[in-house]
């Protein structure tokens, strides 16, 4: 991630340390130290401070970076909102971390779903590869509609792997990413005044325009995910489907442990059990018709969350997806299940439990936390 | 097809993520995809750490831990005889392991029976000697190299010195070797 940050001519890095972020920061640090990075990298004091820095230097033009985790985004929460509300092509890696009490460091959802209302388009990596491409992606298709992205990758899993990255030339990022268009900033001529006063008559326009900016974005990432495909050969879009189209049961994942639900689904076809994966490259905007298109066929479907939604109908994921099927007019059998909280392991044979499970004739709807078989 | 899990044991301070990593780096230099990461507790010295590798010829899916290793790394000498870490070791699985004692002593006390491969290289005393410090992971490796064939014990050096450049890392690359010369396999 460090290294797409070091070639997509990013004006300002503004960060402060929090594991499992720091390897992405300290790389980049690095680069700075050695005049690899030739943007400004500005160690704040603390994570309202990084992205308070990279509101005002988006503020001014600059193509801005921040990466944080857990702790870190709650700290930020605040001018998340602004810069949202600001309209700013701010990219920004989340390397998704339990949040306290009780303290832990290792990966789930929780910190990006307490985030999830604030007008980030949402992006997440399933492999280390996919966030480095996401990172390049996510310049362009924050200046191209005038949202900040956050990139997710899961702590830990993917943030301290060494994994084959089949980077692309820095003459091939630089020339993809460009230089960010012009756009009305605080050091225009006359000087120019942001993030004024809004009262009631006028605030709830603003935000519909986020909304609608926010409902209109995927054509615009469509279009970058197609031409990074030309300059890369990857392609990841809204939703991956493996075996999804003859499947009875499909597992809706976000991150990196999608691929183990995919070993599951495949050897289970051994057995006669029609299992599918579908993996959600976009959550916000949320995909629903590329999503809808992949569970239309199954009978059941097991939707995973590595967050909760206390006291919630159905946990995050589950509840944008069974959102989806009633907008449809689809009545489905649906799982949401919690999993993978604070790092909690989840290998193939979890996944094959689930699916073996939602195989069998149960509730239309069930809600439980999945702690995996023999294991403490 | 090739594909096997690794599995290292350590203890905070001596090198096990860092040994996974050069070994998922050689590995990755040779052509395979490997997938190399640590288990980390509350990062503390002393304390046992857990690192785990997958290689193979495709693109690997699977992330979560390593549970049923093909090949168990030990590089911490106290945890060497300590049968917790072969658990879950595969029928005809290979533990390499730091450790002074014949690797037939190490079979016994890891009561693994003859399905199963072992071998100890003394480490410790390697890099006491080759480094000065008691950074036993590299000269492990190189015992692992020799013992398995998994990895090329040059392709750990020279994974060795791109992780250090300078004096370092030729000093890492001669506890490769020493450890390659030196390991005692049963």
């Amino acid at each position: 991630m460090a290294h797409a940050v070091r070639q997509s001519n990013v004006d300002l890095v503004a960060a402060y340390p929090i594991t499992p972020q720091t390897v992405i920061v300290e790389r980049i640090a690095e680069f700075a130290a050695n005049g690899e990075f030739k943007g400004e990298f500005v160690p704040v004091e603390s994570e309202h401070s990084a992205m308070s820095a990279c509101i005002g230097g988006a503020l001014t033009g600059a193509r801005v970076f921040t990466a944080t985790a857990s702790q870190g985004l709650a700290l930020m929460h605040e001018m998340l909102y602004a810069a949202s509300g600001l309209r700013l092509p701010i990219v920004m890696a989340v390397a998704n971390r339990a949040l306290n009490s009780p303290l832990n460091i290792h990966g789930d959802h929780s910190d990006i779903m307490g985030s999830r209302d604030s007008g980030w388009i949402l992006l997440f990596a399933e492999n280390v590869e996919e966030a480095y491409d996401r990172v390049i992606q996510a310049f362009r298709i924050a200046e191209a509609v005038n949202l900040p992205v956050a990139v997710n990758l899961d702590g830990f899993t993917l943030t301290h792997s060494a994994e084959v990255v089949r980077m692309l030339p820095d003459d091939a990022v630089e020339s993809f990413v460009g230089r960010p268009p012009r756009r009305p900033t605080l050091l225009d001529d006359p000087p120019k005044s942001f993030g004024l006063m809004s009262l009631p008559d006028t605030y709830q326009f603003f935000k519909e325009d986020q909304q609608r900016a926010m409902e209109g974005a995927p054509p615009a990432i469509r279009a970058v995910e197609e031409a990074y495909r030309k300059i890369s050969g990857r392609e990841y879009g809204p939703v991956k489907r493996f075996l999804s189209d003859d499947a009875d049961i499909v597992m809706v994942m976000l991150g990196s442990y999608a691929g183990t639900a995919r070993v599951a689904a495949a050897q289970l076809r051994s057995e006669g059990i029609r299992a599918g994966v579908v993996s959600l490259g976009w959550y916000r905007p949320f995909p629903a018709d590329e999503l809808l298109r992949a569970v239309e066929g199954a009978g059941s479907i097991v939707v995973m969350d590595r967050s909760v939604s206390y006291g919630a109908s159905a946990h995050p994921l589950a509840s944008d997806v069974m959102t989806a099927l009633y907008k449809a007019g689809l009545r489905k059998r649906v799982l949401s299940v919690v999993y993978g909280l604070g790092g909690r392991w989840f290998a193939e044979e979890d996944a094959k439990r689930l699916f073996r499970h939602a195989a069998e004739p149960g509730p239309d709807f069930e809600s439980f936390f999945y702690y995996g078989g023999d294991r403490s | 097809m090739v594909y096997y899990e690794v599995r290292l044991h350590g203890r905070g301070g001596q090198g096990a993520v860092l040994a996974g990593r050069l070994l998922g780096e050689a590995l990755m230099g040779a052509g395979y995809y490997a997938q190399s990461f640590p288990e980390f507790g509350a990062e503390r010295s002393g304390a046992p750490v857990t690192a785990f590798l997958r290689a193979s010829d495709s693109p690997i899916e699977v992330r979560s831990p390593v549970e049923r290793p093909h090949y168990v790394v030990v590089i911490d000498p106290y945890l060497s005889f300590d049968p917790r870490v072969a658990e879950g070791l595969r029928e005809g699985g290979f533990v390499v392991a730091n450790s002074a004692a014949e690797p037939g002593k190490l079979r016994e006390r890891l009561r693994l029976g003859v399905g199963y491969r072992v071998a100890t290289v003394n480490a410790t005393k390697i890099a006491l000697d080759v480094l000065g410090r008691n950074n036993p992971n590299t000269a492990v490796l190189g015992a692992l190299a020799a013992a398995t064939g998994i990895v090329g014990v040059e392709q750990l050096a020279d994974a060795a010195r791109r992780a250090f450049p300078g004096r370092v890392g030729e000093l890492n690359a001669e506890a490769i070797r020493r450890g390659a010369a030196e390991v005692m396999i049963a």
